[in-house]
């Protein structure tokens, strides 16, 4: 199982299963849960945690509770709750580093003495982690529960509000009953109507629950926190002191934003160059190898080029995965959210949204899922159509291919790469325009719900590399065989498309090019091309394009253009695959496709077709369209409606066209 | 409120959100110290027994605080 998981509410959204094997004949399925504070959530992530739990059908052998150590004052608060409950629990401690092994002996022993469950400490990247945990889980599964003590049971009055419920699940009214009758949505359409009625009694009744809870936990609290006796938290403060500053903390936010996308591009540069190269031989390699003819144009011009199209960009993907996960882990993250939430606000978001927004510069399908802790039903759907604007790591292909062509290789203030700073700029356009939405979309929708910002900002900790580059690996992966089955499909109908044409159009184009070839006494090269280019005007594919052409040619896009923007309405990153397979058809020497692009001649014009302002239309036209079937799939699935998604669609995809179209005919 | 000024918790006003509260420790009679706030006149930065919390200028008006000596 390698998925991201976290001791603290926020990191899963969802639940997560995984099938693995305890014992070499036993195999266990493994359901990792939203996190929570307590059985009362406020965001729908935390319900979904509740409703598993008071779910009979899902019987469940074992739970196991991951607290964080160092922050059992509040986590064992729904220890509590799941004990009343009545769950077979066995309890794991993280965040154990720095503990010795003594303080760790006499925490587990308070912790078994009081809740009657085996408690197992886990080692951050100890290499026996996983054996432990299996040889544990196989000692104590199917255990009942021991707990001897309970530490809430429902009141008198609260007796009666479940007698006037009367729902016959209802029989001892037990403390399962009274959660149960809490959520309306969890009972019979007929129970709702009482429990619906009572819900200013039930935030007084929660919040008294949870003061007798932690008056009854004081002991323990006390206890361990003698134990621990650390003073871990000033080196958290001394850094809190710069991070949290409201002016030194900005700036901080923003130097790292601008580090990561210079590092995008800088760091790049050189392994990007060498799979380019790589990819090239191995093309020229397999046409020496089965000589020309239709096998090897399939070989290399549509699935070499399609698997090229994907791997070229593995590098940027890896370094911008690497450095969110860094920031991540550390424990950074929850101080943006601090900084930047009522400014967030005036523009119908949260601060919470700052991570959805930040993860959707890497992919909106993760930020569309994580807007799920946001309390606000208003300010959820307002991430939830406004990450999308943010640049993803889908759009870094076409961008690195396009900025190659429209800005120069230059230094400028000695340090900053020019190209680098259109990375940049890019990524902060984006952000604007993400912004701009939200604050037209919060004049649009009302709300009255509240919304108040309070979270605790974790202490700040050394990221386990190891974790890491679990995430970038898992992440890279996903692309290459999720994004890359796509691109290498659509590259090999391409493929098809530009060899193969109706009728005997392909003949009469090959008649055609060879009659101009003798007029014009054309050299082989240049006969070559000629040829080539006439075949894919001639091909399927040229007759789409051409249909489409009017419609995009006020961009300053030509039908070959159009085939690509065609095919990346499945997932942008399609484009350069898409791209690099239809010119590499139109001129079979030139193995760099950012080559191939900037040769790339207008015949009726003359001019090249990727000039200034047809690259910074394609640019802008990629930055704001909307052109990811997963991320509108999500987006219907978080949002229950296909509204959502088809306003996306629409109103991305019109903006798009209109600033692209504005940007042409500026430039231009 | 002040920076570095300890306030005691005495109750919650009615608008709180008192089971969030609750939960991350903030329940009446706990001392706790603004800490800093964010730019903008946004959230404040507390500290409550060793714990950090960012909690918005209008949940802070809704709990009962009284002005303590450290």
């Amino acid at each position: 199982m390698r998925q991201k998981t976290g001791n603290y509410p926020g990191v899963t959204t969802s639940i997560h299963r995984a099938k693995f094997s305890l014992s070499p004949d036993t195999y266990a399925q493994l359901l990792d849960l939203p996190g929570a504070y307590s059985l009362y959530p406020n965001t729908s992530d935390e319900l979904q945690l509740v409703k598993l739990l008071l779910d009979q059908q899902a019987s469940l052998s074992m739970y196991v509770y991951v607290a964080d150590v160092t922050a059992l004052d509040k986590q064992l608060l729904l220890l509590t709750q799941l004990i009343d409950l009545n769950l077979p629990c066995v309890l794991f401690l993280t965040k154990t580093e720095g503990l010795s092994q003594e303080q760790l002996h006499n925490v587990k022993s308070v912790l078994q003495d009081e809740f009657s469950i085996p408690v197992l400490p886990i080692v951050r990247d100890a290499s026996d982690n996983i054996s432990t945990i299996k040889q544990f889980l196989s000692t104590h599964v199917g255990r009942t529960n021991d707990a001897h003590k309970t530490y809430y049971q429902p009141t008198a009055e609260q007796h009666e509000w479940l007698t006037k419920i009367d729902y016959q699940e209802f029989t001892s009214y037990t403390y399962s009953d009274l959660i149960a009758a809490t959520y309306t949505e969890l009972l019979p359409i007929k129970e709702r109507r009482f429990s619906k009625g009572n819900q200013s009694k039930n935030v007084k009744w929660q919040i008294d629950e949870t003061m007798i809870r932690y008056q009854k936990m004081q002991p323990v609290e006390r206890a361990i926190k003698k134990i621990l006796d650390t003073n871990s938290s000033s080196f958290s403060n001394r850094l809190d002191a710069v991070f949290t500053h409201p002016k030194l903390g900005s700036l901080v936010f923003f130097g790292i934003l601008f580090f990561i996308f210079q590092a995008i591009y800088a760091w790049s540069e050189w392994p990007m160059e060498m799979i380019d190269r790589g990819v090239a031989g191995v093309g020229e390699w397999i046409g020496q190898l089965i000589g020309p003819g239709q096998l090897a144009s399939f070989i290399v011009d549509g699935v070499l080029a399609g698997i090229g199209g994907v791997i070229i960009f593995i590098p940027q993907i890896a370094i911008l995965f690497f450095l969110l996960s860094l920031f991540e882990e550390s424990g950074y993250m929850a101080r943006a959210v601090y900084l930047f939430d009522h400014l967030m606000k005036r523009f119908g978001l949260s601060g919470r949204s700052i991570v959805s927004l930040m993860s959707a510069g890497a992919c909106a399908i993760p930020a569309v899922m994580s807007a799920r802790t946001i309390e606000n039903d208003r300010e959820r759907l307002i991430t939830i159509l406004v990450s999308p604007f943010i640049s993803c790591s889908a759009r870094i292909p076409v961008y690195t291919i396009l900025i190659g062509l429209a800005v120069p290789a230059v230094t400028v203030f000695g340090i900053f790469n020019l190209k680098g700073l259109a990375f940049t700029g890019l990524y902060v356009l984006s952000a604007l325009v993400a912004l701009l939405a939200g604050f037209v979309l919060k004049k649009c929708f009302k709300s009255d719900q509240s919304s108040a910002l309070l979270i605790e900002l974790p202490p700040y900790s050394m990221p386990s590399m190891k974790n890491v580059l679990v995430i970038v690996w898992s992440k890279v992966r996903a692309f290459v065989w999720e994004a890359g089955r796509i691109i290498l499909l659509i590259s090999m109908v391409l493929w098809f498309l530009g060899s193969y044409g109706p009728g005997e159009a392909m003949d009469r184009a090959e008649q055609s090019a060879k009659q101009e070839v003798i007029e014009n006494k054309l050299e082989p090269a240049e006969a070559d091309a000629l040829l080539s280019s006439k075949k894919l005007e001639a091909s399927y594919a040229g007759h789409l394009g051409k249909w489409m052409e009017p419609i995009i040619r006020p961009l300053g896009y030509d039908w070959k253009i159009g085939i690509g923007l065609l095919a990346s309405f499945a997932a942008r990153e399609v484009f350069v695959g898409t791209m690099s397979t239809i010119y590499s058809m139109g001129d079979a020497d030139e193995v760099s496709l950012k080559a191939r692009l900037n040769n790339e001649v207008d015949p009726k014009t003359g001019k090249h077709v990727f000039d200034f302002a047809t690259s910074m239309s394609l640019l802008i036209f990629f930055l704001l369209a909307m052109q990811c079937m997963s991320t509108l799939a999500i987006v219907k699935r978080e949002t229950k409606s296909w509204k959502w998604p088809i306003v996306q669609l629409v109103g991305m995809t019109t903006l798009a066209y209109l600033a692209a179209f504005v940007v042409y005919q500026v430039l231009s | 409120m002040e920076i570095n000024q300890h306030y005691r918790i005495n109750s919650f006003l009615e608008a709180a959100d008192g089971i969030k509260l609750v939960c991350l420790g903030l329940v009446p009679g706990k001392q706790i110290q603004i800490i800093g706030r964010a730019p903008f006149s946004g959230a404040f930065l507390v500290e409550c027994e060793q714990k950090r919390i960012a909690i918005s200028s209008k949940e802070l008006l809704e709990l009962d605080l009284e002005r303590v000596d450290a």
